[in-house]
């Protein structure tokens, strides 16, 4: 889908200038904040992700739909990237702000199990000869793993974290003014387009995969019957 | 350039990177996929008829 691709280009080519040139620095931390317009949409992506995959999961298991299994092997490797991402940065911006790399809270902790749940899938649906058998068990473990998700985003409100509360995703107005929240907005936008432009991009190519496998079979059985 | 251009500087080289190694990595898996997809089909066309026939023996014979 060339426009999805084109649309995410357009709009981090609009968000990324906006996020580290034109926007303000933050009064309190500075330049540093210009690592929330890539730490925070990460953040965002590793959890809708997370939750994308365990409907398609369901989808795989409850319909045995094949495509919900190709599109749920193909999202957890981008999937564990955008984790490992959102980790990384945080620890960038945490060690100027906090003075500390990382910290066992319960934020962190809580992302760190939803990074090793991202691997795991990625894994455990490669693990087997058989792909179905493969699907079936990453689509259990990625639907009991969902149990992480409203622990990650509610641990900042019911555990004393270092980690801050929530600015934007909350009940009431968000926390940050327009300036900080509008180039935000703009750079999850064009990261999300650019997720699903990958994720799409390859299960297409999966898909052209197993059809390649399939015509190849085809062709091995043809000529064992004119062999035979 | 203060210090925390540095931590920014390395937060973003990093997605970067990332995203680069991942969009790289998608566009060749496609490329290939569709290439080698192509070689394939070109080929169906020949053996189409054949398959039919191969079918067809396999329904008298059961």
């Amino acid at each position: 889908m060339p426009w999805l691709w084109g649309l995410s280009a357009l709009v981090l080519a609009v968000g990324i200038p906006w996020a580290l040139v034109a926007s303000p620095p933050d009064w309190q931390q500075g330049e540093t904040v210009r690592i929330m317009y890539v730490h925070v949409p990460m953040a965002w992506l590793a959890m809708a992700g997370y939750a994308s995959l365990a409907v398609a999961s369901a989808t795989a298991l409850i319909w045995r739909h094949p495509l919900a299994d190709l599109f749920a092997r193909e999202l957890s490797p981008v999937g564990a990237a955008v984790t490992a991402l959102c980790l990384a940065t945080g620890s960038l911006w945490g060690r100027p702000m906090w003075g500390t790399w990382w910290v066992w809270d319960a934020r962190l902790t809580s992302v760190l199990v939803l990074f090793f749940l991202w691997v795991g899938h990625a894994a455990l649906v490669r693990a087997f000869d058989e792909d179905e058998r493969g699907a079936r068990a990453g689509a259990i473990l990625a639907l009991i793993g969902a149990v992480n998700l409203p622990v990650v985003k509610f641990s900042v409100d019911f555990f004393n974290t270092l980690h801050q509360p929530a600015s934007v995703a909350r009940l009431g107005a968000p926390g940050l003014h327009v300036d900080l929240l509008y180039p935000l907005l703009a750079c999850a936008l064009g990261f999300t387009l650019l997720f699903a432009s990958l994720v799409l991009g390859r299960t297409r190519a999966a898909v052209m995969e197993k059809r390649i496998r399939q015509l190849q079979l085809a062709q091995a059985r043809r000529r064992d019957s004119e062999a035979a | 350039m203060s210090a925390h251009w540095y931590y920014v500087a390395a937060a973003w080289g990093l997605a970067a990177v990332l995203f680069l190694v991942l969009l790289a990595t998608t566009l060749r898996r496609q490329a290939q996929a569709r290439r080698r997809l192509a070689a394939l089909e070109t080929r169906r066309p020949r053996a189409a008829g054949q398959d039919q026939r191969t079918s067809r023996a396999q329904e008298i014979a059961s």
